[in-house]
């Protein structure tokens, strides 16, 4: 029905609309395209040096000596997501279907929020929550040398990816038709035995695909795994002994290494984006593998009784299995509180006024600085990404054809973006915008092209809404196409926006990697977008790695919560207002 | 700017339809539909669900080239002016040839922008004459009583019966010279009905009103033609109250007493 | 629903501008006119020197700002030869071509391990040893090193291989429990907080916190280094493009720098003077 118009009569000023929103709509994939090269080119003189053969089979990595061999460290992430997804994974699977299934009904806007939180919390500060408090712990409870290594950031990165995976699976199961649900309770199964003999089976795909981006968001990690995994390039051992993955590899080294080394950095971007792409594949492989019906057979073929058979109250797995989902959700929202309880009580008390506003020198760092350089990022990258975002949006939705080649291919593109890990496009970011030099505004457009995938899908889902019934309207009265969307569509699809606008806020708040290396890490004061300067986050990251100052770690940590906090309750009543708005 | 012309319909006729054919994809939707329909009149066209009738209301004002893979042969005259013609100004044919649809559509804007969007959209800025047109528009949709004190509130937050007269309104404001409803009370309790064909009735003193309905007796109240529709053939087409009590056609007849639809 | 939006459009231009009110105040202090600047870049360890040095600086000549930024000394070394900014900090001695190089100052290299340890005095073998295969020093077994293109790391393991009389190509920091660290301070905090550990900082950045152990039985100190006693110890030189040379800002920068003035406030953050 949205279908295009096979209108003979489109005027000019029409016909420039729809080229300058498809040329938008083709800007992810410029974007794929250039990410790709880049990084390849920057690439190329490492590989023709060493050896793509070297790169992937080599066993030692000490460029000093001129070995570049990456095979440790891809050990490393392996084990390391595989690890997140047991741990965090498992958690957020069962986490999700407490809370479609078990949670009590006051509690469920609770819990739901607990996960978005999780989701919000900037990846810097799960790191340095990993150091103060993990590695400690694990150090006492083990009796070992050091926390750090496999476990330590499997445990964190599990942690991360908790919300990416539960949130998901929510969807998968909520999205499973209620009558199957009717079906199995109608035979006698307990609940417990609906959900997890029904239920849980046919929402398997949607919770495959959650794993995978969970999978995604592990190997991509960057931040929070530096500062547990104890960043030596050697093969893991152990549960403990100090690993680097593919991720902290870059991140460890770019600030300092040049000539092969630096390129050598960038096949370990190249080798990560292979990753992503292998992801993808598998992605798009478990979305095609049969539709939604697996477990249909199931209601449909209850073993019906022959006579003299005993049926025997059974279901004691389901009914353990449901325990564990309710002490899983319980264990996650107690490390959320504990969290975000600790960095509060340690940072609050440092913060001062000077610490605040205190004009910032090189060695005495404050907050000032980081206001104005997160002012600066926020507002360019929204500038770029917002107009492409919503251009691209309007034109999947209003004109381009549903299921055509063209579309399919868009959305590919669309993803593998969504996917890139943000230390690559820090890579990217770095030799793609820094030719003068670190500045906010090559940070600010490396962060552009991350939001994009982000702000396309809110706004796409927020004009999806819009009824066509509007838009017929508006025609009906020989308004044209472009002004039944700017003037009727997109005012309505307005709520749709804001919020894309705000969770976009969030993660420009909450990144590090991409900036270090392209907005730079200097703590001064800006004059411009020009300067280099450090947003929260990498102001938090110089604070915990760079330069440790604890004291100053815990009242950036406390302010960006605050800040998390605050877009998070800003997304909340939007949110609100919009169901609030369709009743 | 250019001003948009109206259509001349000297001869009293607003609409002619000749052999016209239409196709969603493979499915043929109308056959070797003609009609004539009389300026400033009412004219009704019934038939069961499915039969053709929404469809041909919808090629009047071309609404149909939304809906993809659909084709139209044969000519469609709007006062002598065939409206698919390649150089036809599908702006022009709409803000002449208005519409209302079978659920109220308001948009998410005030009462007042959503009747001020038509004579906005066509180049009308002025505040005072905007306020005028404003003003007409919904008296003239016989609801300026009930809306002018929340001129400035949602659109959203009336009444359903509100919102569609609201609708007409929002279509009177560019002075159409045809209506077109398809089923507007289907959505709607009996007494706001009553309230939108007592508006039709005053409507058509300036304006020909093209309705679809469902409902044979209110085709009976409103109607001066009626046209009997099944299976995308127009069977019949006469004075409503000739179809009504003495239908040429058997179909329409059997149609009419229930037998069927 | 709509009324609503009508108002939150509103209220978001508000907070949009307040927000860039704000900001607009916070940055408006610093833009007095237009600053001259002088570039800085190289070595994690000079900086902080740096900062002190460019803070005084500063605060003397107001019309002038000092831009530092940090990437090891090899870009330090890179800057310098490709004639980008003013000056290319590094954390050894340098001699390329085409590069002029400043000594500053001495810094020395200490080793330094948990306060709650015994140990007092470690010799070059056993460094060697310690990081190359992680035999143990007494009950500190946990090596942390800085990353590979560290210019300390670099210059340590030089030093230590030197001392312990290996050959250039041998391995050193290989012991496969070794914590790799991209900064001074995050050494200092590990071995803070980590009874087994053992790693090396800039002298200048030693802040008490941990225990500073003599090298081959010589302590690291100012005298020590001065007179050659203690091997531990490598200069910190700006470099700047020999073709280009120096602007008038960055001259008179650098005069500062090796003037009584600079170089007390270098003696004063640690460091050993010329």
């Amino acid at each position: 029905m949205r279908g295009r118009a096979v209108t003979k009569s489109e005027s000019k000023s029409e016909r420039g609309a729809k080229t300058l929103f498809a040329i938008s709509a083709t800007f992810s994939v410029v974007a794929v395209a250039a990410i790709f090269l880049f990084i390849f080119f920057s690439s190329v003189p490492a590989l023709k040096e060493v050896g793509i053969f070297e790169f992937l089979f080599g066993d030692v990595w000490d460029p000093n000596r001129g070995e570049y061999g990456l095979l440790p460290m891809l050990t490393a992430t392996l084990l390391t997501t595989l690890g997140a997804l047991l741990i965090g994974g498992s958690v957020g699977v069962f986490s999700a279907i407490f809370l479609v299934y078990f949670c009590p009904k006051r509690f469920k806007g609770v819990f739901d929020q607990v996960i978005v939180l999780l989701a919000g919390i900037p990846s810097i500060i799960y790191g340095f929550f990993g150091m103060v408090v993990l590695l400690p712990f694990l150090r006492k409870t083990f009796g070992v040398e050091s926390g750090s290594g496999l476990l330590a950031s499997s445990l964190i990165l599990g942690l991360m990816i908790l919300p990416t995976v539960a949130s998901l699976s929510k969807n998968a199961l909520e999205s499973v038709p209620a009558s199957y649900k009717e079906g199995s309770l109608a035979l006698g199964a307990t609940k417990e035995q609906t959900v997890f003999g029904v239920l849980f089976p046919a929402a398997k795909k949607g919770i495959l695909s959650a794993l995978t981006l969970g999978a995604g968001r592990a190997i991509g990690e960057t931040m929070a795994v530096q500062l547990v995994c104890g960043n030596s390039p050697f093969f893991p051992k152990g549960l403990f002994s100090s690993i680097r993955p593919l991720t902290v590899n870059i991140v460890t080294d770019m600030g300092y290494a040049l000539g092969t080394r630096r390129s050598a950095l960038f096949v370990t971007g190249l080798v990560l984006l292979v990753f992503v792409l292998l992801l993808n594949v598998l992605l798009a492989w478990i979305k095609r593998e049969g539709k939604p019906q697996a477990g249909k057979e199931r209601i449909l073929t209850p073993s019906a009784g022959q006579d003299g058979r005993v049926y025997c109250k059974k279901g004691g797995l389901s009914t353990a299995l449901a325990v564990v989902c309710r002490v899983v959700a319980g264990l996650a929202s107690a490390t959320l509180v504990f969290l975000i309880g600790y960095i509060l009580v340690r940072g609050l008390p440092n913060l001062s006024l000077e610490f605040l506003f205190d004009r910032p020198t090189y060695n005495r760092p404050t907050l000032r600085g980081a206001f104005v350089s997160t002012f600066y990022v926020i507002l360019i990258s929204l500038a770029v990404a917002v107009p492409i975002g919503v251009a691209t949006a309007i034109f999947l939705v209003e004109y381009a054809k549903v299921g055509s080649k063209f579309v399919k291919g868009l959305r590919v593109f669309i993803d593998t973006l969504s996917g890139i890990p943000s230390i690559v496009f820090g890579l990217f970011g770095m030799v793609a915008f820094c030719g003068q030099g670190e500045s906010l505004l090559a940070g600010a457009l490396t962060l552009s092209l991350m939001l994009l995938p982000t702000v396309i899908r809110s706004v796409e889902e927020s004009l999806l809404a819009v009824p066509v019934s509007m838009r017929e309207g508006s025609l009906a009265l020989g308004a044209s196409k472009v002004r039944t969307i700017f003037k009727v569509v997109l005012p309505s699809a307005a709520s749709g926006i804001f919020t894309a606008v705000i969770l976009s806020i969030g993660r420009i708040v909450s990144e590090s990697a991409a900036l270090i290396f392209t907005a730079g890490s200097v703590p001064m004061l800006p004059d411009s977008p020009l300067d280099s300067g450090a947003t929260f986050a990498v102001l938090m990251y110089r604070f915990t790695a760079e330069r440790p100052d604890f004291a100053a770690a815990y009242a950036t940590a406390a302010v960006l919560l605050i800040l998390v906090a605050i877009v998070n309750l800003f997304v909340f009543v939007t949110e609100r207002k919009l169901k609030k708005g369709k009743k | 700017m250019k001003e948009i012309q109206k259509f001349n319909f000297s001869d009293g006729v607003a609409v002619e339809a000749k052999n016209v054919d239409l196709y969603y994809g493979k499915f043929q939707a109308l056959k070797k539909v003609n009609m004539r329909i009389q300026e400033k009149r009412i004219t009704a066209m019934i038939g069961p669900s499915g039969c053709g009738k929404s469809t041909l209301l919808k090629s009047l004002n071309r609404m149909n080239d939304l809906v993809e893979g659909c084709k139209v042969e044969g000519e469609i005259f709007i006062g002598g002016e065939n409206v698919y013609e390649k150089t036809a100004d599908l702006s022009r044919l709409r803000k002449n040839v208005g519409m209302v649809f079978q659920r109220p559509n308001p948009f998410a804007m005030s009462v007042y922008d959503n009747v001020a969007y038509g004579p906005r959209t066509f180049g009308i800025r002025k505040k005072t004459e905007l306020d005028e047109i404003v003003e007409r528009s919904l008296r003239g949709a016989a609801i300026w009583n009930e809306l002018k004190d929340r001129l400035n509130k949602s659109a959203l937050g009336l009444s359903g019966g509100q919102q569609q007269r609201l609708c007409i309104a929002r279509s009177l404001a560019v002075e159409p010279q045809i209506l077109l409803m398809d089923e507007p009370t289907s959505a709607l309790d009996p007494i706001s009905t009553g309230k939108i064909e007592e508006l039709c009735m005053q409507l058509k003193k300036d304006v020909t009103i093209v309705i679809v309905t469902h409902n044979m007796q209110q085709a009976l109240r409103i109607s001066d033609q009626t046209a009997f529709f099944l299976l995308g053939e127009m069977v019949e087409i006469g004075d409503t109250q000739t179809v009504f009590s003495m239908p040429k056609e058997k179909r329409t007849e059997e149609y009419i007493t229930g037998r069927f639809g | 629903m709509k009324g609503e939006k009508i108002i939150k459009k509103e209220k978001v231009t508000a907070v949009i501008l307040t927000a860039t009110t704000l900001c607009g105040a916070f940055s408006f202090a610093s833009c007095g006119g237009e600053k001259r600047e002088v570039r800085l870049a190289g070595s994690t360890s000079v900086a902080p020197l740096m900062g002190d040095l460019a803070e005084a600086y500063m605060a003397l000549h107001g019309e002038v700002e000092i831009v530092i930024s940090e990437g090891g000394s090899a870009v330090g070394i890179a800057n310098a030869k490709e004639g980008k900014g003013d000056f290319g900090m590094a954390s050894k001695a340098v001699s390329e071509e085409g590069v002029t190089s400043v000594k500053i100052c001495d810094d020395g290299i200490v080793v330094v391990t948990n306060k709650d340890n015994e140990l007092t005095d470690v010799t070059g073998v056993q460094l060697y040893d310690f990081f190359a295969y992680g035999t143990a020093i007494g009950n500190i077994t946990l090596p942390i090193a800085r990353n590979e293109s560290s210019g300390t790391r670099d210059a340590f393991e030089e030093l230590v291989k030197n001392a312990a009389g290996k050959k250039l190509k041998e391995e050193t920091s290989r012991a496969s429990n070794t914590k790799v660290f991209d900064g001074t301070g995050a050494v200092l905090v590990e071995v803070q907080t980590n009874k087994a550990g053992l790693g090396y900082i800039s002298l200048g950045s030693y802040d008490g916190s941990v225990k500073k152990l003599s090298f081959n039985g010589v302590e690291a100190t100012a005298e020590n280094i001065k007179n050659g006693d203690y091997q531990l110890s490598r200069p910190f030189v700006l470099l700047y493009n020999s073709q280009n040379g120096l602007s008038e800002e960055a001259q008179a920068f650098l005069d500062f720098v090796l003037s009584d003035e600079g170089q007390a406030i270098i003696e004063e953050s640690g460091y050993i003077t010329l």
